[in-house]
């Protein structure tokens, strides 16, 4: 067989297949190149372009005749019928009907067909060059051709056909011919996709609790360990120390937060030390306080920047004090507030395995896949998830 | 039924005749073929013997149509390049004569119907096109020339062997039709596909 004209699919010469209870046997194979002028529907155009098909010829028991075409948009099954309104549309014709009962439809397709291969038994007589033309409409999803075959001088018409086509899936193909292994392939494909799609539940489920915890990160402080307020004229030059307090998160995230009530057009610093028990600074938090007011064109208007804060975590734990320090010469009025939190949750982690999960969920989706990766990289945001949430309860 | 029993002028085989308005009788065994006269047979026509291919119908076989019972009268075979193709005549059980043919074991059954006006010449009946006939636009979508290779049995015209003939087959309003060239006559006839299960042959 020629290499050029192999068929592509898993049909054969001898296979057989049931029908609409009818036996087949699969007797011959044609291989046509055609020029096909096609209709397009969103461009109300037709657009011409070469195509190739394979035409499988099939016989019945009774004679009955089927014909299966294969090209690269899938597979049609086709019957002759007889019309009762049988023609050929001329050449300029844009709509053509095979039935009386049916008004005039678009052409959908015209194109004429040039046999370059064929193999098998025929009860008429295929030649390479034989050219056949045709034309054909939908009407209820059922395309109906009229195809004719020119004769070899091209002048005239040897001989027309009739044609009802249905397009058909392949694996609904193979279920006719009882192909077992397409079919135990195309079950494994389906629980690939519904493994996939169990992962991607999974994820998706993880990204919904995740923005749960997230959202109520965001509103949530941490537990308050102090709450201090001064006006910041009465601290001292070498600074107000607040504690002890007794921290033993280790590794958890703790917040000072400095703030201040300002008179307006006034500006003060502010800062807060965190001391350990030797009273050695480990860590610090320190601002500019301002609040300014006006009037311009626009009306008044009014900024400020009255809050400073700091996360950070402990190495040990143990016992740990905190440092005041102000300068509020320029606003005699000002005060200063100071805040300790422990635990303080933090919604950024929780955002990140959201995006992550829902990411995954939609490209499992979308690639209709399980890779390993996407897996792993879930299963870890997941794990992240989890840990953070136990820790959070500690 | 049987309406006149005669027998073979050439060879002596037993050849009935049913159909009182038969013309023509060919013997199946030598294949000669004899014309009906009021004196008899008259050995004049041609002697054509045809070869024996499989088929489920022979000459003087029963059996049902469409549930009808019937009878095999006759046959006539045509060549054409790609082959041959039979034509049984069946008498039905109503009285009513059809034309059963078959195709590479396709049947189609014909009935005549008389010609109310001249058709084209067969040179002029174009393929693709239609043409009015007996009141119908008739779509021709094949034609093609045989050979009239011979008979068996009786027809109820008379036909020469070896003669050309010309066929025209197509559509007309839904239902097949069939234009048939003979030397002597045009025959039109409307058919129908006879699926294998609609057809019941006796056991001989
Ligand atoms: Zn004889």
């Amino acid at each position: 067989m020629s290499g050029k004209f192999k068929p592509e699919s898993f049909l054969a010469l001898g296979k057989e297949c049931t029908y609409r209870d009818v036996r087949y046997q699969i007797i011959g194979r044609i291989c046509k190149e055609a020029q096909i002028s096609e209709w397009d529907a969103e461009d109300q155009r037709y657009y011409d372009e070469p195509w190739s098909s394979d035409l499988w010829v099939l016989v019945g028991a009774q004679k009955e005749y089927l014909y299966i075409t294969e090209d690269r948009e899938g597979y049609a099954i086709s019957t002759a019928f007889t019309p009762s309104a049988p023609s050929i549309p001329p050449e300029d014709a844009r709509t053509m009907t095979l039935e009386t009962a049916t008004p005039p439809r678009r052409i959908l397709e015209r194109g004429t067909a040039k046999t370059v291969y064929f193999e098998g038994e025929f009860t008429w007589t295929p030649a390479i060059g034989d050219i056949d033309k045709y034309c054909e409409y939908d009407a209820g999803g059922v395309r109906y051709s009229v195809e004719w075959k020119v004769s070899p001088d091209g002048a005239g018409i040897e001989e027309v056909e009739f044609f009802a086509t249905r397009p058909i899936g392949k694996l609904e193909l193979a279920e006719l011919f009882g192909e077992q292994s397409i079919l135990d392939e195309a079950r494994r494909a389906s629980q690939h996709k519904a493994q996939y799609r169990q992962w991607s539940v999974l994820f998706w489920v993880a990204g919904m609790i995740s923005t749960l915890f997230a959202v109520t990160a965001l509103f949530r402080e941490g537990t308050l360990v102090d709450r201090f307020e001064i006006e910041m004229a009465k601290i001292a030059d070498t600074g107000l120390i607040r504690g002890p307090f007794q921290l033993d998160q280790v590794g958890r995230v703790h917040e000072l937060v400095l703030s201040t009530s300002i008179p307006d057009n006034s500006e003060a610093w502010g800062a807060a030390e965190l001391l350990n028990g030797e009273q050695a600074a480990i860590n610090a938090l320190e601002g500019e306080f301002w609040r300014e007011s006006g009037y311009d064109s626009d009306g008044h208007w009014s900024e400020s920047d009255t809050t400073h804060s700091r996360l950070f975590r402990l190495d040990h734990p143990g016992t740990y004090y905190v440092r005041l320090m102000a300068d509020g010469a320029s606003a005699p009025a000002a005060t200063l507030r100071f805040e300790l939190y422990k635990d303080v949750p933090l919604a950024r982690w929780y955002i990140l395995t959201t995006l992550l999960c829902f990411g995954l969920a939609v490209a499992m989706v979308k690639y209709q896949s399980t890779n390993p990766l996407y897996i792993v990289a879930g299963l870890f945001a997941v794990g992240y998830f989890v840990l953070s949430m136990l820790a959070d309860d500690d | 039924m049987t309406v006149q029993q005669y027998n073979c002028p050439t060879c002596g085989a037993p050849l009935p005749v049913e159909n009182r308005f038969s013309l023509q009788v060919i013997c199946s065994y030598c294949g000669q073929s004899s014309r009906i006269t009021p004196q008899g047979l008259d050995p004049s026509g041609e002697k054509a013997l045809l070869a024996d291919f499989p088929s489920i119908l022979s000459i003087g076989a029963t059996g049902m149509l469409r549930g009808t019972p019937f009878k095999v009268l006759g046959m006539l075979r045509f060549k054409y390049d790609g082959g041959f193709w039979d034509e049984w005549f069946l008498a039905l059980d109503t009285g009513k004569k059809l034309w059963l043919q078959e195709d590479e074991g396709e049947f189609t059954a014909f009935e005549k119907e008389q010609l109310t006006s001249p058709v084209p010449p067969f040179e002029e009946m174009q393929v693709g096109s239609l043409v009015p006939v007996n009141g119908k636009q008739f779509f021709i979508m094949e034609k093609r020339r045989a050979v009239l290779a011979g008979g068996r049995g009786e027809l109820t015209f008379v036909v020469t062997p070896h003669s050309a003939v010309g066929c025209v087959d197509g559509n007309a309003g839904g239902i097949l039709m069939s234009i048939e060239y003979l030397p002597d006559e045009i025959n039109l006839s409307w058919g129908a596909e006879v699926p294998l299960e609609e057809l019941q042959v006796d056991a001989p």
